[in-house]
């Protein structure tokens, strides 16, 4: 009994870190999908309209540090490679 | 006499010895060349089981190679599809793409089972078909690097946009302060400032676009291959300046709205005061 329970922990174990290997393998270079939205700020004049247009922009930034990681991934990944 | 008897045994020993040496001798050769067969097609039967097992190894490299190719491929499908700014003629094209790429690797997998299956005329179509994973096709060294670029590039130009759709509002909270008597000086040239920076990020983020829009793999070809390269890397710097001057103007904004809110606290501390 505890040998199969073992072999059921082992089994799984080994089922995540193949899969977070492929993970790794298969989105490296293009981690991070989030879209652009399509209105990241409104018109509005108020200081909470303000303020939520800055935290909208903050976002997007982030994610621009998402996507020019991932062309500095992606570049260093080439040159090493060659492929 | 005694002599005699003595060398008639050792001649009818060395005769015996010799007939019996003779006798033997086809057995023993037959015995040698049986042994030296065994020993050859034992030999090839472990040189086949070698050549074998070292097929399905690369075949086993190739798949999970290919697998990964299009495993990213298919995330910067995914980010491609999600691209707001880029014109549909860009867009599509670098769809088309990634889709031929990924339909490519697909048929490669199957090309390079069929080698490890002895479908192939030699092994040596399995090992063009392997090289052709890093050559012919330059997924990591020319399609991801692409794709990334153009999704970062869309990104930034709308984030340049959104940042000058912002500007008016600025521009009118920073007129509004100005009329009720704030002195808004530094509020003016920070918002001049972020105009400027997002007008260069969107021309940088653009540039960056158009210099990897229609790079191709180069097949071998090494002016193709510096060419791509170069044209990555510029890219990629068009990138990072165009990231700078979005921070800079994120930062002139935060700037402007501070200086509006501190105007905003002075007029009603002054209106409270005159009018209490």
């Amino acid at each position: 009994m505890a040998i199969v329970v073992i072999g059921i922990v082992w089994w799984m174990i080994k089922n995540s870190q193949n899969t977070s290997q492929s993970n790794i393998n298969g989105t490296a270079a293009t981690a991070n999908e989030s879209s652009t939205e399509n209105t990241i700020v409104s018109t509005g004049t108020s200081d909470n309209d303000l303020d939520q247009d800055m935290n909208n922009i903050s976002a997007q930034l982030n994610g621009l540090s998402s996507d020019t990681a991932n062309v500095d991934a992606s570049m260093a990944s080439s040159s090493q490679s060659g492929q | 006499m005694n002599y005699k008897k003595i060398n008639a045994a050792v001649i009818s020993a060395i005769v015996g010895i010799t007939l019996l040496s003779v006798s033997a001798m086809p057995a023993f050769a037959q015995g040698t060349a049986s042994t030296s067969a065994t020993n050859l097609r034992m030999r090839a039967q472990k040189n086949a089981a070698n050549t074998v097992a070292r097929v399905t190894q690369t075949v086993n490299r190739a798949i999970t190679e290919i697998t990964n190719r299009v495993n990213a491929l298919t995330s910067l499908e995914t980010r491609v599809n999600a691209i707001q700014k880029l014109s549909s003629g860009e867009k599509n094209s670098l769809s088309s793409q990634i889709q031929t790429q990924i339909t490519t690797m697909k048929n490669l997998q199957a090309q390079i089972t069929a080698d490890g299956n002895g479908n192939s005329t030699s092994t040596s179509s399995l090992k063009t078909d392997m090289q052709s994973i890093t050559k012919a096709y330059r997924i990591y060294a020319l399609i991801i690097p692409q794709g990334t670029i153009a999704a970062a590039g869309d990104r930034a130009t709308a984030i340049a946009s959104a940042i000058t759709t912002l500007s008016g509002s600025l521009q009118t909270r920073i007129t509004q302060a100005q009329a009720a008597g704030a002195t808004m000086t530094s509020s003016i040239s920070a918002l001049a400032d972020l105009k400027a920076k997002a007008a260069d990020a969107d021309a940088q983020a653009q540039a960056a676009i158009d210099k990897v829009a229609s790079l191709v793999p180069d097949n071998g070809n090494a002016t193709v291959l510096q060419a791509n390269n170069a044209a990555l890397k510029a890219a990629r710097t068009d990138i990072q300046t165009a990231q700078k001057d979005l921070v800079t103007a994120r930062q002139d904004a935060q700037s402007i709205i501070q200086a509006i809110k501190a105007a905003e606290k002075t007029q009603a501390a002054t209106s409270t005061a005159s009018n209490p």
